[in-house]
């Protein structure tokens, strides 16, 4: 092995401009040998070495005369383990702590990368879920003109799933229904339209900022004014507790979040709009949904409708359901019927006493003149 | 490439002298005064090398600038004039080969061959040495000017040197240092006002200077008048 390695190093001497010099260092048979880049060479026999690891990495190996008149020092990867063999076990304990220092400081760096990306992760994940939080903690600040715009881009955006509707009694009668629960919308500044469509979909949706969509399969199938007044208080219900909004920024995400923190309703506009071409804008979670009903009782109760008329109606489904399956959209979305009729009757349960008074719309009427139009 | 630097040790400025087609590179800002005859040019690497985007990230840690600037003479004879920021002084180190190691903010200027980048001294040092996380490393040949706050003196160590925390201005990489309590016990270390100190081991060339910046700082803090 001697002399069949080369290693780069360094020499301090006396001898030497300045005291140190950058030396080619080679290990003989008798000792290690230090050649400068100016010629001159240096050696130390085995014998009368000491040995010493330190500098600024901590790997640095020394090697030194007894004297300490000439130390000849290497940083080679390969120059402890090759000292070791030619000299012998004398330095091997020594050149032992290199290896472990090369180790520790790689160990070090493993560690301290997996727990600075583990922190990264941490910052990133919750920086983004604190900026969801804060944009949805600060839905109250955004002003109801942005679901008005948010609900008329989505409106303009999509087409009606039938014929609109205009006799006038049909209509009148919708918006008779609407016009007696407006007043107790816990939500100010929206404007309720009504819009009805031919359609044998037992089906009703409001967009948000009020515009609802009510389909004639709803009024065909409810077998009172107060049932589809019901429904109507439910899906109001999610224009007064903005659903919409809520299920736009959770689609969305956190450009959304910052567009909102920053005041900026032009993008969630846009985006409502590319979500009102298809049913996503009026699809919720059943934490929404069951929310609505909720809202919907006591905008009942307010309006002196009986709310048990809404429990009457998811009553009538879950009898017709079979023969209805496939028609019912209305209840795609939504929880269990049983589940809903129980939350209807548990929040009536908590209300106090009310003097109900029924719709004045002449059902009869406004059944027949469904089926003079040819509502499906 | 020739040097003088004036007005030592308070106030100093290294005067270069660079005959054509001599390059030097200087820390961002540093210029102070030049000839017409000298180019600039502004990279986050080495002159001529590829890469320096890394070094240029790592060196700001080590309070440099991302970006060094590349002084060229185009013609004979030709004179640049650089400072540092801070009050005080400059010296020049002729590296010979190995790496010298600059306490953050103290790399003033050196030859276009000579690499600069940082390393990381470990967490202990850091929080206790006064000085940054990170440290310049400069490796190669070639001449490299140093500045300080207040005077620098040279020290050539063999054995052991001990000096107080924040007054390292640079050292070859032939030594190591280490924290340590100036006294025999922690509360003596402290009650003397030396607290820890930084035990340097091993055989090179240590930079010291006379002035603490942090110390200065918390003298002169309080005194100033709010905006």
């Amino acid at each position: 092995m001697y002399g069949a390695e080369e290693f780069a190093g360094g020499v301090f001497h006396q001898s030497i401009e300045g005291g140190r010099a950058t030396a080619t260092i080679e290990l003989t048979a008798s000792g290690v040998k230090a050649v400068t880049s100016t010629g001159q060479t240096f050696e130390i026999r085995y014998q009368d070495c000491a040995l010493d690891v330190g500098g600024a990495s901590g790997r640095m190996v020394f090697l030194r005369t007894m004297d300490r008149r000439l130390t000849i020092f290497c940083e080679d990867r390969r120059f402890p383990k090759a000292l070791e063999m030619d000299a012998g076990p004398e330095f091997a304990e020594q050149l032992a702590t290199v290896q472990k220092s090369r180790w520790r400081e790689g160990f070090q760096w493993r560690m301290w990368l997996a727990v600075g990306t583990a922190v990264c992760l941490l910052c990133l994940v919750g920086g983004y879920y604190a900026l969801l939080w804060t944009a949805k903690s600060s839905i109250g600040a955004i002003p109801v003109s942005a679901d008005i715009q948010i609900g008329k881009a989505a409106f303009d955006a999509r087409t009606l799933e039938g014929p609109q509707v205009t006799d006038r009694v049909v209509v009148d009668a919708v918006k008779a229904m609407v016009a007696r629960l407006e007043p107790h919308a816990e939500l100010k500044g929206l404007t309720f339209d009504v819009y009805v469509v031919n359609s044998s979909d037992i089906n009703a949706y409001c967009l948000p900022g009020g515009k609802i969509v009510v389909f004639t399969g709803l009024l065909k199938t409810a077998q009172s004014a107060e049932q589809v007044t019901g429904v109507l208080s439910h899906e109001m219900s999610h224009a007064i507790k903005r659903h919409g909004l809520r299920h736009v920024m959770e689609s969305m995400g956190i450009v959304v979040a910052v567009e909102l923190l920053v005041g900026d309703v032009g993008g969630l506009v846009s985006l409502a709009a590319d979500l009102g071409k298809s049913a996503a804008l009026t699809s919720y979670s059943r934490d929404a949904e069951t929310e609505a009903d909720v809202t919907g009782v006591k905008m009942l109760h307010a309006a002196a409708i009986d709310p048990l008329e809404l429990a009457g109606f998811f009553e009538l489904l879950k009898q017709q359901q079979p023969e209805f399956t496939a028609a019912i959209q209305w209840l795609s979305t939504h929880p269990q019927h049983d589940e809903r009729i129980a939350t209807v009757r548990g929040e009536v349960a908590k209300l106090p006493p009310q003097e109900y008074r029924g719709m004045e719309i002449d059902w009869e009427k406004l059944q027949q003149r469904l089926q003079e139009i040819g509502a499906e | 490439m020739q040097y003088e630097i004036l007005a030592r040790p308070s106030a100093a400025v290294a005067k270069l002298s660079l005959d054509a087609g001599e390059s030097i590179t200087c820390e961002v800002g540093a210029m102070i005064a030049m000839t017409t005859g000298l180019s600039v040019e502004t990279t986050s690497g080495q002159k001529g090398a590829s890469g320096g985007l890394l070094k240029g990230l790592k060196r700001m840690f080590s309070g440099e600038n991302f970006f060094l600037n590349h002084f060229t003479a185009n013609q004979s004879d030709q004179t640049l004039i650089i400072g540092p920021t801070m009050l005080g002084d400059i010296v020049h180190h002729k590296l010979t080969g190995g790496s010298l190691v600059i306490q953050g903010s103290s790399w003033l200027a050196s030859d276009t061959g000579i690499s600069i980048d940082a390393t990381w001294q470990g967490f202990g040092k850091a929080i206790f040495s006064g000085e940054g996380l990170f440290w310049v490393k400069a490796s190669g040949q070639g001449s490299i000017f140093l500045n300080s706050f207040g005077a620098i003196y040279e020290v050539d160590v063999d054995g052991e040197y001990i000096v107080d925390t924040g007054h390292i201005v640079a050292f070859e990489d032939t030594l190591q240092f280490k924290i340590v309590k100036a006294g025999a016990s922690l509360i003596g270390s402290f009650l003397g006002g030396e607290g820890l100190v930084c035990k340097f081991q091993g055989t090179g060339k240590l930079y010291c200077q006379s002035h603490n910046p942090p110390n200065f700082g918390k003298l002169l803090g309080p005194k100033l008048k709010p905006k």
